[in-house]
């Protein structure tokens, strides 16, 4: 093309080739606005999404047996057997063949006896009764605040559970999938660490008896949030709703509250003896809000306060029934 | 168009339409090409210096500290035969991630920043966890120490330091930093390392001027860990703010203070003090600007004065004797404290157990 070719470009064409430019930028910007990746979640291989049991896993309730079990005394071993036994034994809750995810609190690199951790002692104990039950596979999972194996071997839960029979399920990025929780506030969708539940049968919940600095106190219900992944800490916003969430996303078979030791201030992490009594009780029920309620009041010893909001959000799901003192609870003194 | 040379608007059939580049064009070139080899050498030199956290074979828990700052951390913190494992450096940006749930107890003490370090010893067991937190101010350390001290002990204060060994755990607060350092198990060896920590940290970390509540309480007989700040709504009264407090042994009485701009503001203040202390009880005497009013409910005394700008005051004492008595000893403190140091930081309020 010459120069003078090229001075005899028509206004119709420059305008044609004009349109032509805008509409291939145009078709450019919708392709990378369509292609947009700005969490890198979309470039993963498409994972579906992942929904507990309907019901969750929660065991035919009971008219006739007590909704709480209440066992004190000082042999752990005795009083994890006799929190279960007086709601109707383990064997209510397992059975042969079951494979049987325990969910202790393992949330920071504590000493057992600093209270900030299930007591190792427990889990032992638990692991022993469910494996008596018949199940056929007992798994122990968390998802700790700091490092998973430091939290593990410091708080003596990976022995004890070990020791017991157990297989420890330490969370790493790949064992996280996407859970549905339908009519959940925070949690409509959110990671969960799913590997220790693939072919589970049931769900117990063990926890200390914790004073929380957001929350007030951290016990069975609270316990839950150590199964999800993400940025958990920006559920600090609206603990007690996220708490709520949790009550909603785990319906468990069995929840053992572990007042063998109480870790009544400075709570959730401690870490001074002084903020720790002895409360040589463990609580058994099929329902968190029960049980925690009962923590509450007789293990962090606050009758005349009133209960955390997460008991009246998750109570108004119909997800159980603070009132304790209302239903039929069965206190045994064991060795 | 003109002569055409200028005006083009495309280049076809795919020539350039000059046969050489700009000064400019070139220049802008040699700079993205300086660039991209720029980005092109750090990779090559990160993938010459990999990270060794990434490959190490050796368990997290048996790792040295690497190469993370030490901070205020001093050097060689390990007992003989000990070894300092795990250093680690939190921001408010990621302090969730060592101590979710809790970090927003801190953070209302103005964290700033945590260095927290392992010493374990030759068997491996009982360890030491330390926990140094910067919170900007001494008024906010000598806070987070005060709201974490259990309630029974009385830690000593010395040359500007906050320190106390109780049971398995160090609590220590100069400056701005406020140390924690927690034995896993409560023995004598642990608590030596605790004791040389505390004289190690009591030097080796700047002081700073303590706030004047502690020359003006301590004295009177509250114990330094009681030393507290209220910056709002003391006595759930709405117009009490900046209120400095010290409870005395017997778990009742209090000796406050607050900070006003000028005497008659103080006197202002200590009035409102008193018609509030009034309306819940009933009027229990009055000397020196002081009118004391008995709770109904309680029968504790309680009432304030003005001494040039500060409003000083007694709440909850067991007797209009004994609230007198504790007035005219903070009246006689507060002379010798000298009107710079009257100062009331911000800071966060009291936490509640």
């Amino acid at each position: 093309m010459d120069e003078a070719e090229h001075a005899r470009l028509s206004r119709r064409q420059v305008l044609r080739q004009v349109a032509g430019v805008a509409a291939g930028a145009a078709a450019a910007g919708v392709l990378a606005w369509r292609l947009r990746d700005p969490t890198g979640e979309r470039g993963k291989p498409a994972q579906p999404e992942l929904s507990l049991p309907a019901g969750g896993y929660a065991v035919e309730a009971s008219s006739v047996l007590p909704a709480l079990g209440v066992a004190t005394g000082q042999s752990v071993d005795a009083m994890v057997r006799g929190a279960v036994d007086a709601i109707g034994g383990m064997a209510r809750f397992v059975s042969r063949g079951d494979v049987v995810v325990i969910k202790p609190n393992v949330a920071f690199e504590r000493a057992a006896a600093l209270g900030a951790t299930t007591n190792p002692e427990v889990v032992r104990a638990l692991v022993l009764l469910v494996r008596e039950a018949g199940a056929r596979e007992v798994r122990v999972a968390d998802n700790p605040i700091e490092s998973p194996e430091a939290c593990f071997v410091r708080s003596g839960v990976q022995r004890a559970a070990v020791e017991a029979g157990a297989t420890v399920y330490l969370p790493s990025p790949r064992d996280f999938r996407t859970l549905a929780v339908p009519g959940a506030t925070w949690i409509v969708r959110w990671p969960f660490f799913h590997r220790p539940f693939l072919g589970a049968t049931k769900v117990i919940g063990v926890s200390p008896v914790k004073d929380h600095n957001l929350c007030r106190a951290s016990m069975t219900t609270k316990n839950w949030y150590g199964l999800l992944g993400g940025r958990r800490n920006q559920f600090h916003q609206d603990i007690h709703g996220i708490i709520a969430d949790l009550a909603l996303m785990m319906r468990p078979s069995l929840v053992l509250l572990d007042g063998t030791r109480v870790l009544f201030r400075s709570g959730p992490t401690g870490g001074s003896l002084s903020d720790v009594r002895p409360g040589n009780t463990v609580v058994s029920s099929t329902d968190s809000l029960a049980a925690d309620a009962f923590g509450w009041h007789e293990l962090l010893d606050r009758p005349s306060e009133p209960l955390p909001a997460y008991f009246e959000k998750a109570a108004a799901r119909g997800l159980g029934n603070p009132d304790w003192k209302a239903q039929h609870v069965k206190r045994v003194q064991v060795g | 168009m003109g002569d055409g040379l200028e005006e083009r608007i495309f280049v076809r059939p795919r020539k350039h339409f000059r046969r050489t580049y700009s000064t400019r064009e070139v220049g802008i070139g040699a700079v993205l090409l300086v660039g991209l080899a720029a980005v092109a050498g750090w990779v090559a030199w990160r993938g010459a210096h990999p990270d060794p956290e990434l490959s190490s074979a050796v368990p997290l828990e048996h790792r040295a500290p690497g190469n993370v700052d030490r901070g205020p951390l001093p050097a060689g913190l390990a007992p003989a035969g000990w070894r300092e494992q795990r250093l680690g450096v939190f921001d408010p940006g990621n302090l969730y991630e060592k101590i979710d749930g809790r970090e927003g107890y801190y953070k209302s003490f103005g964290f700033q920043r945590l260095h927290a370090l392992t010493l374990v010893p030759p068997a491996g067991e009982p360890t030491v966890d330390i926990e140094l937190y910067d919170l900007g101010s001494a008024q906010n350390a000598l806070g987070a120490a005060a709201g974490e001290i259990p309630a029974t002990a009385s830690p000593a204060l010395r040359d500007g330091t906050l320190s106390l060994v109780d049971r398995n755990t160090l609590y220590l607060a100069r400056g701005k930093y406020y140390l924690r350092a927690i034995g896993s198990a409560e023995s004598p060896a642990v608590r030596e390392v605790l004791e040389t920590l505390g004289r190690r940290f009591a030097t080796a970390l700047p002081a700073a001027a303590l706030p004047f509540s502690y020359a003006l309480f301590v004295p009177c007989g509250v114990s330094p860990g009681k030393v507290s700040y209220l910056a709002e709504n003391a006595f759930s009264f709405g117009f009490a703010r900046g209120v400095h407090l010290g409870q005395l042994p017997d778990g009742d009485t209090e000796l406050f203070a607050v900070v006003t701009g000028n005497p008659a503001e103080a006197r202002a203040l200590a009035a409102r003090f008193n018609q509030a202390f009034a309306e819940y009880g009933k009027p229990a005497g009055g000397a020196g600007g002081v009118a004391w009013a008995e709770d109904r409910y309680l029968a504790r005394i309680s009432g304030a004065g003005a001494t040039g700008r500060l409003v000083l005051g007694v709440h909850s004492a067991a007797d209009v004797q004994t609230a007198r008595g504790l007035h005219e000893k903070l009246v006689t403190r507060a002379a010798s404290i000298p009107d710079s140091a009257l100062v009331t930081v911000a800071a966060p309020p009291r936490q509640e157990e």
